[in-house]
């Protein structure tokens, strides 16, 4: 019986190799999660470019979902939705396209656009201009982002973020859905594409031109942003929130001033003051603004 | 802590891939110590695929010796595993839980053997089954054979 013996079997066996279990599991993960992302993308931009092809009522009904209506008698609602509609020129809105001036009394320096027509300006920009006509570009700039549909492209990516992400988790998934089109109203918050704000200046350059027959004191609200940023010495806190959601402002100015040579836009002329209801709410800044907003 | 509730199913899902591979790597490293200690322990007891013992030089008592062993995966090993079910390759995380369920199963039958006073087991037979109805997947791996006990 002895005459027989079964082999020990060695430590590591055929059947066993070495194996880095923990690597080659991320290593996986990190191919997944690569296919997962190009998907991510081709199904952002996709969402992007139909979303243009959404009839602006449909924008509409989305936006009454949040935003609250204008009472059109109001100041200064109603003497900014009168600047917006004589910057919209003979050309007009696309058909069914209109256009709701609001007002935020915050004090942050911007102004926004969202979806179904709607703009906001806050009392923070009326503060930090001078003349109707730094207004009026930053109003056409808006107006130009509704004309192009910018809104409604950046919600549509979003949605498909949304949609994206719960795949991975029905949480997750939610969560950037609400962030989207939440109570909150965040829409404000929607992301514009550098080459959409180049468009939505010259555009806006275009409007003020025609408006006023010439651009002087266009660039007024972004060489004041720039002023501040500069003031502030960079620190996150204090630069302008326009700073943190727009273009380099040096960019931009340097285009519209290249677009005004080429077009032959005159760059001097004589400044419209504020309408009296903006000129009361740079007024009344002067109670307090000066000293309690030293960075902007 | 509100910011991380919609991430819930992610972090369940983390924890539960961490909680598997630790686990699932103390489970494999003390089994392999005990596999290997008591390897050493049934050496005397032969174990041969062939039908008939090698020479038929005694009479012997012949008797079905069996050791069954039931192994899960953990969830490391089970998230691995679909990972590679997608990029293909060896199932790695399935290798070494497998070569324990075998090793262990010929252990279980070498220590039947062995209580029956049998020194070497021939015509020795594996069986796989998976066992139905385990949501995370949980295999038999069944070692039987014929156990020879010398007579006198």
């Amino acid at each position: 019986m002895s005459t027989w013996s079964n082999p020990r079997l060695p430590q590591e066996t055929i059947n066993v190799g070495e194996s880095r279990p923990v690597l080659s599991f991320f290593v996986m993960v990190a191919g997944l999660g690569a296919v997962f992302f190009a998907c991510a993308l081709v199904l952002m931009l996709f969402a992007q470019a139909i979303a243009a092809w959404l009839p602006f009522s449909a924008e509409q009904a989305v936006a009454a979902r949040f935003v609250k209506p204008v009472d059109p008698a109001a100041e200064p609602e109603a003497t900014l939705q009168k600047l917006a509609d004589s910057l919209v020129g003979p050309q007009g809105l696309p058909s069914g396209m209109t256009l709701k001036v609001h007002y935020g009394a915050l004090p942050v320096a911007n102004a926004s656009a969202t979806v179904g027509g709607n703009i906001t300006i806050y009392r923070g920009l009326v503060e930090a201009i001078d003349s109707e006509n730094a207004l009026a570009m930053v109003l056409a700039h808006e107006i130009a982002h509704i004309r192009h549909r910018d809104p409604v492209r950046s919600l549509g990516r979003g949605m498909a973020l949304a949609v994206v992400m719960s795949a991975l988790s029905a949480g997750a998934g939610s969560a950037v859905a609400d962030w989207m089109v939440g109570s909150a109203g965040n829409l404000t918050v929607l992301s514009f594409s550098r080459s959409q704000e180049a468009r939505a200046d010259a555009d806006a350059l275009a409007a003020v031109a025609q408006r006023y027959g010439h651009v002087a004191g266009a660039g007024a609200f972004f060489q004041e942003m720039q002023r501040r940023s500069s003031a502030a010495g960079g620190a996150s806190e204090s630069v302008p929130v326009f700073m943190r959601t727009h273009p380099s402002t040096d960019d931009r100015l340097y285009r519209m001033e290249l677009l005004a040579t080429e077009r032959r836009w005159a760059t001097e002329g004589t400044l419209t003051p504020l309408p009296p209801a903006l000129q009361a709410i740079r007024d009344a800044r002067g109670a307090y603004g000066a000293k309690a907003q030293p960075g902007g | 802590m509100q910011s991380l509730l919609p991430f819930a199913e992610l972090i369940v899902f983390a924890v539960l891939l961490l909680v598997g591979y630790v686990a699932g790597r103390i489970a494999e490293k003390a089994h392999y110590r005990s596999i290997r200690k008591r390897e050493k322990l049934f050496e005397r007891v032969t174990v041969f695929s062939n039908r008939f013992p090698p020479t038929v030089s005694q009479p012997f008592q012949a008797t079905l010796v069996c050791g069954s062993v039931v192994v899960s995966q953990d969830y490391f090993k089970a998230v691995a595993a679909g990972l590679y079910s997608i990029f293909g390759g060896r199932v790695r995380s399935y290798e070494s839980l497998l070569d324990r369920a075998r090793r262990e199963s010929v252990l279980r039958m070498k220590h039947a053997a062995m209580r029956k006073g049998a020194s070497m087991i021939v015509n020795v037979k594996f069986q796989t089954v998976q066992v139905p109805g385990s949501g995370v997947g949980a295999v038999e791996l069944l070692a039987y054979g014929t156990a020879l006990r010398p007579l006198a």
